[in-house]
């Protein structure tokens, strides 16, 4: 059955509607992530496993959403969980194949539960170095992007509203582009965004071939 | 940078970045989510790039970091810069005064650019840690170590540093403690993170010796954070050249800084 979700409201209103105790608000929110998580679950999982999929990542979803220090951006972050349920899901299946291995002895578990935290926490740290190596990289190919990147970074770190951290952004970059517009802003940040996925696949390439 | 002066009103996949990095309005965000029900492609997108975008917004102070020193990379150094200057100034009349000043006053800014200098090539990050429940073979320092992760994990790295210091003493007395080689680690990182360098030098070095490569490599790491905070760049080389060679995690990261610690301080 379609569901209809709102169109004239952004989430991170809704969301924050449904922070301060709305439930209708809340209820339109995971209605709304319901129907995207369904339309990205179809591209990956079997056909029989979207319900399921979906319904754990929205679990996941309500259970943390309220201990975000984020107040915007809950659509991208409600992403990430489903990705963490997706990776999961595909874990499952290949732990199913590695059933056999049979545990000496009490010290080998503490090892190798100490060993899997570590590794899921070094994940975290590829993902950031691999980031880092790709903006440093993104900075010397395309050096405005980098500029630009500089500029935007050093207002997110300042914190603020979207508009003040955007205003803020923008004024950084036209020190050098006096006539840069919001609008052109926004397209040449999505150029530059462009480039530093490419430069992440191209990463990405270069270390599955070692 | 094509358009500029005139405002033309993008196309909403152009919004893209814009939308993933909070900067659009809250109609316009809201326009942006409509638009993307109507495409599966652009949703697509989101949905591969999301882990980058929090790791960005997480913490935009490493990764402008990152953009900073690769662009001031392309930039000449100053020790250029200077020469620059002085073959600018290369005619008999003026050469003479002008290089004994130059020498002057590159002889007297060096030391002190090159302690200035290795201290912004330290890259000093919390590393994440998820806190569970941990029985390692002594329940008195596993209390402790919890407690002290959990002070960690708030960011009170004085505090982290002082409970993990307690955790590793109680767990003396027994001998073996599976996790003696964390706690080293966090306490020397909590103590690098508390502005504390000289203090994590011990617990990090004996961290490197832990069997646990995971552990050893990230304490090799930290380590040479250390050094180079403590204006030590031998021992930062020195650690570095090793990641370099052997880490598959740590190795372009050493790499790449140890190549911008040599354009500082000459190869030992």
């Amino acid at each position: 059955m379609a569901e209809t979700v709102p169109t004239d409201i952004s989430l991170d209103e809704v969301c924050a509607k449904s922070l301060a105790g709305d439930d209708s608000a809340e209820a339109l929110l995971f209605t709304s992530l319901r129907v995207r998580f369904t339309a990205i679950a179809k591209r990956r999982v079997h056909q029989d496993h979207i319900e399921d999929i979906v319904q754990d990542a929205l679990q996941t979803v309500l259970r943390k959403y309220k201990e975000r220090a984020q107040t915007d951006g809950i659509l991208v972050w409600s992403l990430t969980v489903l990705r963490n349920v997706i990776g999961n899901y595909y874990q499952a299946r290949k732990r199913e194949t590695e059933r056999m291995v049979q545990v000496e002895d009490w010290q080998r578990v503490a090892t190798s539960t100490t060993t899997e935290v570590i590794s899921s926490q070094l994940e975290t740290e590829q993902l950031a170095w691999q980031l880092e190596k790709a903006i440093a990289s993104l900075a010397t190919k395309y050096p405005r992007c980098g500029k630009i990147f500089t500029g935007l970074l050093a207002s997110l770190e300042r914190g603020g509203s979207s508009r003040e951290i955007s205003q803020r952004a923008l004024d950084f970059v036209c020190r050098e582009h006096p006539d840069l517009t919001p609008n052109n802003f926004y397209v040449t940040l999505h150029r530059c965004r462009a480039h530093l996925r490419l430069v992440l696949a191209e990463q990405e390439e270069g270390y599955r071939h070692g | 940078m094509a358009d500029q002066g005139i405002d033309r009103k993008p196309n909403m996949s152009d919004l893209l970045a814009a939308y993933e990095l909070g900067l659009l309005s809250p109609r316009q965000r809201a326009e942006f989510e409509a638009f993307l029900l109507q495409d599966e492609d652009t949703q697509e997108e989101l949905f591969e790039n999301a882990p980058f975008v929090i790791a960005l917004r997480d913490n935009p102070v490493r990764y402008r970091r990152a953009a900073e020193a690769a662009l001031a990379e392309m930039e000449p150094s100053s020790r250029e810069r200077w020469l620059a200057f002085l073959s600018n100034l290369m005619t008999p009349r003026v050469l003479a005064p002008v290089t004994a000043l130059a020498v002057l006053i590159i002889l007297l800014s060096v030391p002190q650019q090159t302690v200035l200098d290795l201290r912004k090539l330290a890259q000093v990050d919390p590393v994440p840690y998820v806190q569970l429940e941990t029985r390692s073979g002594h329940q008195a320092a596993d209390q402790l170590f919890d407690a002290a992760m959990a002070q960690y994990s708030e960011q009170h790295y004085e505090a982290a540093a002082r409970g993990l210091q307690d955790a590793i003493q109680t767990a003396e007395a027994a001998g073996y403690w599976g996790l003696l080689d964390q706690a080293l680690f966090y306490r020397g990182l909590s103590l690098l993170l508390a502005e504390q360098p000289a203090e994590a030098i011990a617990p990090l070095t004996a961290a490197t010796r832990s069997v646990l490569l995971p552990v050893a490599e990230r304490s090799r790491w930290y380590l040479a954070q250390a050094r180079l905070l403590m204006n030590e760049p031998v021992q930062a080389q020195e650690l570095l050249r090793e990641l370099a060679t052997h880490s598959p995690v740590y190795g372009e990261r050493a790499a790449m800084q140890l190549n911008r610690l040599e354009r500082i301080v000459p190869h030992h």
